[in-house]
């Protein structure tokens, strides 16, 4: 359903007069940023890929030098690269930083001509870039190197080529279900069936103080309900003195329900009580509504609570 | 809704003059100022611009444009940045800047916590039932009726409708 003063309301918002235009060419402009962003990423892969290399070959040349001590030979390539990459060498350099050294050296010389080589032909790399565009997180994109014609690199999102709208919707709420379990009420609750209308809602000042009460129309029958933890007492005990007609009208899962029916005057006053294992559930009709309308109403109420 | 399926990218400024006062409306309740409900109403066409999408009829780019607009808000109001920007300034009620008039009730919805606005949002101006809601939020039904119902509780105004 909608409702009309929400409605107005929020149709009432306006943007300024020439946020219009204005908002347009910002848009315009954010969209070329993102290309030119996507531009200059091209270059992380290799240099992560590069201080990730040197890490881990500087552990390994540690753990090597720890074990093996004055057994690792190097090639004069290996010393070669070193010392073109501005690193002095003597006779007190421990191995680990020249075996280091030598293989920056190489990588940093393939990586050169990785670089070299996608100018000549673009079409051939590729690079791996987290794409955090439009709130969304966590999203990985791959992105390609096209050379144009005056020699820029563009780079295409070719994820983008592939979900619709639908998966956008997947990859956007993720971030905003993790609090959904924990968002599950503590105390107790009442949901009214559905189409019902709620007159009140609220903590019941006569009972126990963890009490819920309240009341709803459903089909032209007022109906009270009351929810209270199991064990106490609920402060509605009219059913309880032994003067109302029990029958048990269904087992729904756990929650053995049981009707309740309390002559009062040319009146039949019907109750459900049922329990759902941590709250105890009563919803009472006292304007008339028969033995049938009542069970079905119970019935969706214990459905949905 | 159109079976016809639409390419906003293959005509952006169409797209971008049929809904841009819709997406703003969206990001003004969140953000509540017209400066930053500009600059995510921008944010949700780049990524349109960007895209490549294609939707399935008006309801469909609604529904799309409304729920990206909310994320993208709520991303910007729990971002670092503008939470200094918030405590420096001050600025948490609502922006006197803008070029309309507030009213009490739209006052109150803005008041509202991000997660009461999107139901409310999504109930009582887009029209969808709680269920659909559930789907669009990936919540539960009971935790969609009960945000419902804590928001009806918090809002001044008298407003009616289903409490399942």
């Amino acid at each position: 359903m909608t409702d009309e003063r929400i409605v107005g309301a929020i149709d009432g918002i306006e943007p300024e007069k020439d946020a219009e235009k204005r908002m347009y060419e910002n848009i315009l402009k954010k969209a070329e940023l993102n290309g030119t962003k996507f531009k200059a990423l091209r270059y992380i892969k290799p240099a992560v890929s590069t201080a990730a290399c040197v890490c881990l070959v500087a552990a390994a040349a540690f753990l090597l030098r720890m074990e093996i001590k004055n057994t690792v030979s190097f090639t004069e390539e290996a010393h070669n690269n070193a010392e073109n990459a501005g690193m002095e060498i003597n006779a007190s350099v421990n191995d680990a930083a020249v075996l280091t050294t030598a293989l920056t050296g190489f990588i940093q010389n393939e990586n050169e001509a990785q670089i070299e080589a996608c100018e000549q032909a673009p079409e051939d790399c590729s690079l791996s870039l987290e794409a955090n565009a439009g709130g969304e997180e966590g999203k990985f994109a791959e992105f390609a190197d096209n050379l144009e014609t005056e020699g820029e690199y563009v780079l295409e999102d070719t994820l983008i080529t592939q979900p619709t709208a639908e998966k956008d919707f997947d990859m956007a709420f993720e971030e905003y279900t993790e609090d959904t379990v924990a968002e599950s009420p503590s105390e107790p609750s009442f949901n009214a069936p559905e189409n019902a209308q709620v007159l009140t809602y609220g903590v019941s000042n006569d009972a126990s103080e963890n009490a819920l009460t309240g009341e709803f129309v459903y089909e032209g029958r007022h109906y009270s309900f009351a929810v209270w933890n199991l064990g106490e007492d609920s402060g509605a005990s009219a059913q309880n003195d032994g003067t109302a007609a029990r029958e048990e009208i269904r087992n729904y899962s756990d929650a053995s329900a049981v009707l309740y029916a309390q002559q009062n005057g040319d009146k039949v006053i019907y109750e459900v009580r049922w329990e759902n294992g941590k709250y105890a559930f009563s919803l009472k009709n006292s304007d008339g509504a028969d033995k049938k309308e009542i069970i079905g109403v119970a019935a969706e109420a214990i459905e949905i609570n | 809704m159109s079976d016809s399926y639409i390419r906003p990218d293959e005509d952006f400024e169409a797209f971008y003059l049929k809904y841009y006062k819709f997406v703003y409306r969206v990001c003004f309740i969140y953000m509540k100022n017209s400066f930053d409900s500009e600059d995510c109403t921008e944010d949700v066409f780049v990524k349109v611009l960007g895209g490549k999408y294609t939707f399935n009829g008006e309801e469909h780019e609604k529904k799309w444009l409304s729920v990206t607009a909310m994320n993208l808000c709520k991303d910007k109001l729990k971002s670092k940045w503008h939470k200094s920007v918030v405590s420096l300034d001050g600025c948490e009620e609502i922006s006197a800047d803008c070029s309309f008039g507030i009213d009490e009730t739209l006052r109150e919805v803005m008041k509202l916590p991000p997660k009461y606005k999107d139901v409310i949002y999504l109930y009582y101006y887009m029209g969808y039932k709680t269920e659909e809601i559930a789907k669009i939020l990936r919540k539960p039904s009971s935790t969609v009726r009960n945000h419902m119902r804590e928001a009806r509780e918090m809002l001044k105004i008298k407003i009616g409708g289903e409490q399942k």
